[in-house]
């Protein structure tokens, strides 16, 4: 087999005259190891604890979807990773992040650490923005206690996990579609600190928004 | 961190007479107001709302005002919007089509990048949307760098003029049944994706033939019968950019051997293919000859090749096997689409999939549309296409 596919021929990438690609993800084989080190690191638990003092456990490479946590992580500079597992919990100074809201947290990352990575040749960003829910996530989110569902998704902004943030933006833009401002406005519980002037003024700007054909 | 305090009254403090006091005290709102988030949580939150819902809900409150067009990165002109501009009435009351409403969202959303007009219910309104986008960019749509556009119904003289302007927005270019406008080409400096009918059309049609189309990622052209194979040398050499190519054989045009096997050599000078498609639609005389040695050269030469598809119809077996074994190595495919046939029909002995074998481990999305769909196969998929997401096998009897 040629070398230029292997992961440690370094030599031979360079020798090939191709340019090396420094995007080693790129490479099957590289792709391959680095999937395998995911697995590995997610056996290691680590604890994480929340505002109101519950702890709660949560694979390594599914709790470094926070940004935040891989930060701290990071930080610590442990070459030994195991040595991770019996440290005392990170702590998350945030009061959104309530027991409940980082049990649901948890509950996320665990589904979704071993997603398949964006791949930017096939996935374009205005795509996914469009993209539905999928029926888990849909699940998972559709949360009737609105105060709960504000805490996991300012909690996830707070720990900086992309797509859970993602899920709950979507979710709620996917309740207001169709609704009326003040129907919205209720449901939200947004308070309104236009004048009836100035609230008319920008209706009378979009009312173009209304007509049909 | 993200989440500010905001300083709110609520209803009782109101009421009171001393709002100074009442502007120094933050309060948190109540955990089930949306109200309690930041500006850049709020703004990221609102940013996956629908153009449509935007409008509606500016008056949300001075938070939702200040933020709601921000995000806003891109427009489709469809049909939904241009119900909207139907509706308008003018002074006698009949409806007529209003493409100020176009300058009245710019002047909202701040940040526009890009406007798509290719869906437009009606080409005849294209010249007019365009024109529009046009004038507009002197006191808004300052941030616009693309435009999709079909460009048809347009006369040549307002054609030109309006792209001097917008041209170098214009980063796709369908010339497909218009060849003559290729002189457009050049007035579109950010050109990335072209489609033409042949390859003769982005060379200009003066003697001395000159390249059109330089840099290009992605690039699309049908095969003629009397394709000149020594023009895709330039093509080529002036496009090294290339990540995408469909090469089309129409039903009614039968390509030499070597004109075919001329376009696959040359396709092996592409290093950064990342996308091919090959489709040979040819209604009569099917493939005689191999061309699984070339895709071989280009697996080898094109190694960041992710998508290939290829559809052709063979006169052996054999000739579709050696496609099937040249799959093996393009080692980085994530999607791969077969339409092989044979002609005439034939079936095939069982080791003739063994190549899948030695398949590309890392394919996610397959499609097999085969002459011969043999127990054999299915096995070597299901032992060694580990990643697969998306299967699609039918034959010619489904």
């Amino acid at each position: 087999m040629n070398g230029e596919y292997s992961l440690d021929t370094t030599e031979g990438m360079a020798a090939s005259g191709d340019p090396p690609t420094n995007n080693a993800v790129d490479d099957y084989d590289a792709e391959e190891a680095l999937e395998r080190q995911r697995e590995e690191e997610n056996k290691i638990k680590i604890k994480l604890k929340s505002f109101e003092g519950g702890v709660y456990e949560c694979g390594l490479t599914a709790a470094k979807m926070s940004v935040m946590v891989a930060n701290m992580l990071d930080a610590l500079q442990e070459t030994d990773l195991t040595k991770i597992a019996t440290r005392e919990p990170i702590p998350l100074q945030n009061d959104a992040v309530t027991n409940k809201a980082l049990e649901k947290i948890v509950e996320w990352v665990d589904h979704h650490w071993d997603d398949p990575p964006i791949d930017p040749d096939f996935d374009d960003e205005k795509e996914r923005r469009n993209e539905e829910l999928s029926h888990w996530d849909k699940q998972f989110i559709d949360i009737a206690d609105q105060g709960e569902l504000f805490d996991i998704i300012a909690a996830a902004n707070f720990m900086d996990i992309k797509g859970l943030v993602e899920v709950g933006a979507k979710h709620i833009c996917n309740k207001i579609k169709g609704k009326s401002c003040t129907e919205v406005r209720e449901m939200l519980k947004i308070h309104n600190d236009f004048t009836p002037e100035e609230e008319a003024a920008i209706h009378k700007e979009n009312e173009w928004i209304y007509a049909k054909d | 961190m993200a989440q500010q305090m905001k300083r709110i009254a609520t209803e009782d403090m109101v009421q009171e007479d001393n709002e100074e006091v009442i502007k120094d005290i933050p309060q948190m709102y109540a955990k089930d107001s949306l109200d309690r988030f930041g500006d850049d949580l709020c703004e990221h939150i609102l940013s996956y709302l629908t153009l449509d819902d935007r409008f509606r809900c500016e008056c949300m409150s001075k938070q939702w005002q200040r933020l709601v067009y921000t995000t806003v990165c891109h427009i489709t002109i469809n049909e939904e919007l241009t119900a909207k501009m139907r509706g308008k009435k003018n002074l006698c009351g009949e409806n007529f089509f209003d493409v100020s409403l176009i300058a009245t969202i710019a002047k909202k959303c701040p940040h526009i990048e890009s406007i798509d007009c290719r869906r437009l219910p009606n080409n005849a309104y294209e010249p007019r949307v365009l024109e529009t986008i046009d004038d507009s960019r002197d006191n808004c749509l300052k941030s616009l760098r693309r435009i999709y556009a079909n460009f048809s119904h347009f006369d040549r003289q307002n054609f030109d003029h309006l792209f001097h302007g917008l041209g170098p927005m214009v980063t796709e270019l369908d010339l497909r049944g218009v060849g003559s406008w290729r002189s457009l080409i050049p007035l579109c400096p950010n050109l990335h994706r072209l489609t033409v009918d042949y390859l003769s059309h982005v060379f200009t049609e003066s003697a001395d033939k000159q390249l059109l189309a330089k840099n290009l990622q992605h690039f699309a052209f049908k095969m003629s019968a009397n394709s000149d194979v020594q023009i895709f040398d330039e093509f080529v050499a002036h496009n090294q950019s290339l990540e995408s190519l469909v090469v089309n054989n129409p039903p009614q045009v039968v390509a030499s051997q070597d004109i075919v096997t001329g376009f696959l050599t040359r396709l092996t000078r592409l290093p950064h293919l990342r996308e091919l498609v090959l489709i040979f639609k040819r209604k009569s005389g099917a493939i005689q000859y191999s061309i699984g040695e070339r895709l071989h050269e280009i697996g080898l030469m094109c190694p960041k090749l992710k998508r290939f598809q290829i559809q052709m119809r063979s006169q052996t077996p054999q000739l579709n096997v050696d496609v099937l074994n040249a799959i093996s190595v393009m080692k980085r495919l994530k999607r791969l689409k077969l339409n092989l046939e044979v002609d005439p029909p034939v079936v095939t002995n069982w080791r003739a999939f063994d190549s899948v074998n030695d398949w590309p481990k890392g394919l996610t999305h397959l499609s097999l549309h085969l002459w011969h769909n043999h127990y054999n196969l299915f096995r070597h998929l299901e032992t060694n296409l580990q990643k697969l997401q998306i299967l699609h096998i039918s034959d010619k009897n489904s």
